[in-house]
C-alpha cells in the first residue's frame, strides 16, 4: 500500500487534473481552488519535491518565458505509479467510508 | 512600461535565495515572478509587491525548515573540522574563548542589570494603568483629593491612598523586650491589596486593615520581632501609646519596587493619631495617592480636566495654583528625586551607559576573533580552496564559519558564568543591585544569557567567513592569496578601533580618577574624618544629653563632643533673614541664608576656622540676645562692611535684633557638585536633633564599644543610632565613584582584550614570516632591526588612535566635569599617559612574541628548504 500525506494527495490530484499545464503557478492556483485556501508557494514546493522523490511525477523543463523573467518552467507530469497510488487512495477511501455508511454529517 | 520595471523587488528575493537550493530557488523565483507580473497589470503596483513580501514571508517557517534539515549532513562535517581546528591551534582557541567569555560575561552582567532596572515596579497588575499623584513635582498630596477625584471621574477606577508615617521620622515599636525604631510603617487603605501585587503569608487581603487595630507586617518584621513564633493576633505597642494587633503577615516587597514600606496600619487608626484638620483638610499636603484608571482612560486627558478639578475644590485663593500631575507607575524608578519618593532611584542614563559599555567589550572580542580567524584563514586556504573546487556555495562556507565561531562561544559560555559568578558582587555594588542573585525561575534570563552567547557567535563568525568565501579559488590554490592587502587593512582597523577604545577609557578612567582624589584631597574646611554622628531622636534622649555629653567627654579617645540640628551636608535649613543695612526691597529669595542651629562646641569638633571674632561661648547663652556666626560668602552676600558686632536677625525669632560674633572661613558644607553658598550658624540649644563625636582614629573601636555602652547606661531601652559624617558625605559622590570604579573595570577588560588580540596577531605574523626572519637573519639583520620591522606597522597605528581618542575623552570627560562646581581641569599627562600605557603594552606584547622568533638559530628554520 501507498502512503501520501494529505498534501502530497492533493497536489498530485491536482497535476493529474492539470494534465500538460502543470508547474507552480497552476498548480498553486488549482489547489487553492480544490480546497478554497490560499496556498503559499512555499507550501507546494515541499511536498512537489517529496513526490518527485518517491517518483510519482517527472520533471520536465520547458522553453524560457519572457514572463517568467527569462526562466523555464517545471513542468510535471504523472508517471503511471502516480496514477496507481491515486486510485488506490480513491478506493481505500470509499471502502472506508461505505463500510461507515451510519456516519452522516448534512 | 519597460521591462525593468516589471521586476519584483530583489531584497525579498535575496532572503529566499539564502535558504533555497539553486534549482529551487530557479523554480521558485520563475513561479512568484509569473504571478507577480500578472498582478502587476491586473491590481497595481502596490497590491503586487506586497502579495510578493507576503507570500515569502509566509513562506519563510517551510524554507527554514527545509534548510536545516537539508544542513544537516554538512553540519557534522563542520563540526568534526571546526573541533580539529580549534584542537590544533591551541593558542589562538585559548585566546578566542577568553576574549569571547570576556565579552559575554559582560553583557550578561549588564543584560541583567538592565532588564532588572526595567522591571521596576512592571510586576503589579496593569502597572501601565496606575498612576502617582504629584503636586509642584513632589510625590505628596491632600488626603481628600485622590477621594474626590475618584467620585467626579469615571475614568478612576481605583485609588490608594497611604500616609506616610515614616516621612516625619523612625517609629518605635515594642513586642515584650523587642524594641526597635521601624522606617517603613505607613497608614493605608484596603484598596492597596487590589491595586498593587502583594502576596499573603497568613491573614485575608479583605479583612486585613478592616479595624483601627490592624496590622499588616512583612515576613522578615515577622521574624524580626516574634522569631519563629505565630504571628497573626500578637500585640505590638505602638510608640508606647497605641497597641496593634497582627491582622496579616505579607511578603517581603521584591527588590523591584519602589513601595518599601514593611508595616501598614490601617488608615481607620488616623483619628486616633491626627487631628480631623490634619487628614481631611485640602491644605493639608501630607498624603501620597495612587490612581488607576480605566483601561481607555488617556492620563493626559485627566491631567487637562484637573485645574478646572482643583479650581473647584479649593477654595482657598492659594491653592490654585498647584500643577497637578499623573506620573505613570513605571516612571517613578527613573524620575529625579522628588520630596516624599520612595525606594532606590537609577538614573537612566546609567543604563545606557552600562549598555554601551558592555557594547564595547562584546565587539572587542568578537573583533578578536574575526581578526585572528581572517589571519589563520590564509592557513586554512588549502581546505576552503578544496571546499570550493568541490563546489560549496559562497553561503556554505560562510555558514561554517559561524558555526566554528559559535562551537567556541559556546565554550566560552560556562566560562563566562563563572566570570559573571565572581563579578557579580563587585558589579552589584557599584550599581545598587541586590547582592544575591539566584537564576531561579528566571527562565527568560537564561533563554537571553544563550542568545546573547549565539548571537556572538554568529557575529564574531561573519567576517570572516565573508572574507574567506570571496577570495578566488585558483588564487587560493596556488598559495598566491597569502598576504592579501584587504585583510591587511581590515585587520589593521580592527587593531585601531580595539586600541582606540583601550586609549579612550583608560584617559576617562585617569581623569574620572583624578577628580574623585581631588574630592577626596580637597581641603573641605571642615574636618571629616573619624566623626560619629548619633541621632537623638526623641525628647528622652534630648533630655539627657548634657550628661551623656559629660561621660563621653571623659573618654580617652574622645576629642570633642558636640551637638547641632542638622547635618550641614543636607544644606542646612533655609532661614530668612533681617541684617544691619538691607535693602529695604529686598526679595524674599535674596534674604534666605542657609544655616543650622549648633552649640557651643561645634565649631571644634568639626575644626572650622574662625577668621575674625570668636566661635561661641559658654556666655553667649542668653535668653534676652541671640549671637550668630557668618561664613564668608554670608558676608559677601549681605554686603556687611565690619561683621563683627553688627546687627543680625532670623525672622521666624521672636527676639530682637541679634549680634554677629565671629566670621569663619568658607567650608564646603555640602558636596562639589554645589557652590558654596551664603551659610550662617546660630547658638541654639534646645534644638539639638544631632550629636558629632570627634574621635581619635588610634582607638576608633574601643572608643565607639565604649559610647554605646555610655548610651546604653544613660538612655536605656533606646536604640543607638550612629554613622560616620564621612560616609554620609561620600554618598553624595555614590554616581561618581561608581563611574570611576566602572571605568577602572572597563579600561581592564578592552586593554586585556586589545592585549590579547595583539598578541594573537604578533604570534601569527611571526610564524608566517619565519622564514623571512631567517633569510633576514642570514643576511646579516640584527635582532632589534627585525622586532622593529615586525612592530613597525601595529606602533604607527597604535600612535594615529590617539588621534581618535583624545578628543572623544576630551570631550565627554569635559562634560562630565561640569557637574562638579569645584573640579580639576583637564590635565594633558593623563591623556600623555594613557597613550604612553597603551603604547608600552603594546610593545611589551609584540616583542616577548617576535624576540623568541627573532632569536632562533636561523639554520633550525631553513635546513627543510
Amino acid at each position: 500500500m501507498i502512503l501520501l500525506s494529505r498534501s502530497e494527495e492533493i497536489i498530485l490530484l491536482a497535476i493529474w487534473k492539470l494534465k500538460d499545464n502543470a508547474y507552480g503557478v497552476t498548480i498553486r492556483e488549482q489547489v487553492s481552488n480544490d480546497t478554497g485556501h490560499d496556498w503559499t508557494f512555499g507550501a507546494i514546493y515541499k511536498p512537489l519535491k517529496q513526490l518527485y522523490s518517491k517518483g510519482f511525477v517527472v520533471k520536465t523543463m520547458s522553453e524560457p518565458f519572457s514572463e517568467r523573467g527569462g526562466r523555464s518552467k517545471f513542468l510535471y507530469n504523472i508517471t503511471a505509479k502516480g496514477e496507481k497510488a491515486l486510485k488506490q487512495i480513491k478506493k481505500i477511501n470509499e471502502s472506508v467510508w461505505t463500510k461507515e455508511s451510519r456516519l452522516a454529517f448534512d | 512600461m519597460s521591462i525593468i520595471s516589471k521586476k519584483p523587488p530583489g531584497i525579498a528575493a535575496r532572503i529566499v535565495k539564502f535558504f533555497l537550493s539553486e534549482e529551487d530557488f530557479y523554480q521558485c523565483s520563475g513561479d512568484l515572478e509569473e504571478v507577480y507580473r500578472s498582478k502587476l497589470d491586473d491590481e497595481g503596483k502596490f497590491r503586487a509587491v506586497l502579495w510578493y513580501y507576503t507570500q515569502i514571508l509566509r513562506s519563510l517557517p517551510v524554507y527554514i525548515e527545509g534548510s536545516i534539515y537539508g544542513g544537516i549532513m554538512m553540519i557534522k562535517n563542520y563540526l568534526k573540522i571546526s573541533l580539529r581546528c580549534i584542537r590544533r591551534n591551541r593558542l589562538y582557541s585559548i585566546i578566542n574563548i577568553t576574549g569571547l567569555s570576556i565579552g559575554i560575561a559582560a553583557a550578561i552582567l549588564v543584560t541583567f542589570y538592565i532588564q532588572f532596572e526595567l522591571s521596576y515596579d512592571r510586576h503589579h497588575p496593569d502597572s501601565g494603568r496606575i498612576y502617582r499623584i504629584t503636586a509642584n513635582n513632589m510625590a505628596i498630596t491632600p488626603n481628600p483629593l485622590a477621594k474626590a477625584m475618584k467620585e467626579e471621574m469615571p475614568e478612576i477606577v481605583e485609588i490608594v491612598r497611604f500616609n506616610p508615617v515614616n516621612l516625619w521620622g523612625d517609629r518605635l515599636f515594642r513586642y515584650r523586650e523587642r524594641i526597635f525604631y521601624e522606617k517603613n510603617f505607613v497608614l493605608t487603605e484596603s484598596s492597596i491589596f487590589n491595586m498593587f501585587s502583594i502576596d499573603f503569608v497568613y491573614g485575608d487581603p479583605e479583612t486585613a486593615l478592616s479595624t483601627p487595630a490592624s496590622l499588616v507586617i512583612s515576613e522578615s518584621i515577622a521574624k524580626k520581632y516574634f522569631g519563629d513564633a505565630e504571628p497573626i493576633g500578637k500585640v505590638i505597642n505602638y510608640e508606647n501609646k497605641f497597641d496593634f494587633v497582627v491582622s496579616a503577615v505579607i511578603k517581603d516587597l521584591p527588590e523591584n519596587s519602589h513601595l518599601t514600606f514593611e508595616i501598614l496600619g490601617s488608615y481607620h487608626v488616623q483619628n486616633e493619631f491626627y487631628p480631623k484638620e490634619y487628614t481631611d483638610r485640602w491644605g493639608s499636603w501630607n498624603f501620597i495617592s495612587y490612581v488607576k484608571l480605566d483601561e481607555n482612560a488617556v492620563a493626559q486627558n485627566i491631567e487637562k480636566k484637573l485645574p478646572e478639578f482643583i479650581r473647584s475644590h479649593w477654595t482657598d485663593e492659594d491653592y490654585r495654583e498647584n500643577t497637578i500631575k499623573l506620573q505613570s507607575l513605571e516612571d517613578i524608578h527613573f524620575s529625579h528625586a522628588q520630596f516624599a519618593d520612595t525606594g532606590r532611584k537609577t538614573d537612566i542614563r546609567f543604563l545606557y551607559f552600562y549598555g554601551i559599555a558592555a557594547f564595547f567589550v562584546l565587539m572587542l572580542a568578537c573583533m578578536n576573533f574575526a581578526n585572528l580567524a581572517t589571519a589563520q584563514s590564509v592557513k586554512r586556504s588549502g581546505e576552503i580552496g578544496l571546499r570550493k573546487v568541490f563546489g560549496a556555495k559562497r553561503k556554505q562556507i560562510i555558514k561554517q564559519f559561524i558555526i566554528e565561531s559559535s562551537i567556541l562561544s559556546l565554550m566560552a559560555f560556562p566560562i563566562s558564568i563563572v566570570f559573571c559568578s565572581f563579578l557579580y558582587p563587585v558589579f552589584a555594588k557599584m550599581t545598587g543591585l541586590p547582592l544575591v542573585f539566584s537564576l531561579e525561575g528566571k527562565y527568560g534570563f537564561i533563554g537571553t544569557m544563550l542568545l546573547i552567547t549565539m548571537s556572538t557567535g554568529i557575529l564574531a563568525g561573519c567576517y570572516p567567513g565573508i572574507f574567506v568565501s570571496s577570495l578566488n579559488i585558483i588564487k587560493i590554490l596556488k598559495k598566491a592569496a597569502r598576504i592579501n592587502s584587504k585583510g591587511l587593512s581590515i585587520r589593521n582597523s580592527l587593531i585601531f578601533s580595539q586600541f582606540s577604545i583601550s586609549v579612550f577609557s583608560l584617559c576617562c578612567m585617569l581623569i574620572i580618577t583624578g577628580q574623585n582624589n581631588y574630592i577626596r584631597n580637597k581641603n573641605l574646611g571642615i574636618d571629616n574624618e573619624n566623626i560619629l554622628v548619633i541621632r537623638l531622636r526623641n525628647k528622652d534622649v534630648r533630655q539627657s544629653f548634657e550628661s551623656f555629653r559629660q561621660e563621653v567627654s571623659r573618654l580617652s579617645g574622645v576629642k570633642s563632643v558636640s551637638g547641632f540640628s542638622l547635618l550641614p551636608l543636607t544644606g542646612g535649613y533655609n532661614f530668612l533673614s533681617t541684617w544691619e543695612g538691607q535693602y529695604p526691597g529686598i526679595s524674599d529669595n535674596d534674604k534666605i541664608l542657609k544655616g543650622v542651629a549648633v552649640d557651643t562646641d561645634f565649631l571644634e569638633t568639626f575644626a572650622i576656622e574662625v577668621l575674625k571674632g570668636r566661635g561661641f561661648s559658654e556666655n553667649d547663652r542668653s535668653e534676652s540676645v541671640k549671637y550668630y556666626i557668618l561664613n564668608e560668602a554670608a558676608v559677601k552676600h549681605t554686603g556687611i562692611d565690619n561683621p563683627i558686632g553688627s546687627k543680625f536677625k532670623l525672622d521666624y525669632d521672636r527676639y530682637n535684633m541679634g549680634e554677629v560674633i565671629g566670621v569663619v572661613k568658607d567650608f564646603h558644607f555640602t558636596s562639589l557638585h554645589s557652590q558654596i553658598e551664603p551659610f550662617i550658624f546660630v547658638l541654639n540649644e534646645r534644638s539639638l536633633y544631632h550629636s558629632a563625636i570627634k574621635i581619635d582614629g588610634n582607638e576608633l573601636r574601643s572608643t565607639m564599644t565604649s559610647i554605646s555602652e555610655i548610651w546604653e547606661e544613660i538612655n536605656p531601652g533606646q536604640p543607638l543610632e550612629s554613622f560616620f559624617y564621612y560616609d554620609e558625605l561620600n554618598k553624595m559622590y555614590s554616581s561618581d565613584l561608581a563611574l570611576g570604579e566602572a571605568f577602572i573595570y572597563i579600561s581592564f577588560l578592552v586593554i586585556f582584550l586589545a592585549g590579547i588580540g595583539l598578541f594573537g596577531l604578533t604570534s601569527y605574523i611571526v610564524e608566517n614570516s619565519s622564514k623571512e626572519i631567517g633569510v633576514r637573519r642570514i643576511l646579516g639583520a640584527k635582532i632589534y632591526m627585525i622586532i622593529s620591522g615586525i612592530s613597525g606597522n601595529f606602533v604607527k597605528i597604535i600612535l594615529l588612535t590617539n588621534i581618535i581618542a583624545f578628543p572623544a575623552a576630551y570631550y565627554i570627560m569635559n562634560k562630565w566635569l561640569e557637574s562638579f562646581a569645584y573640579r580639576t581641569e583637564i590635565s594633558i599627562v593623563s591623556f600623555l599617559a594613557s597613550s604612553l600605557i597603551m603604547f608600552l603594552i603594546a610593545i611589551l606584547t609584540i616583542t616577548s612574541r617576535s624576540l623568541r622568533a627573532a632569536s632562533t638559530n636561523p639554520a633550525d628554520i631553513l635546513r627543510y628548504e
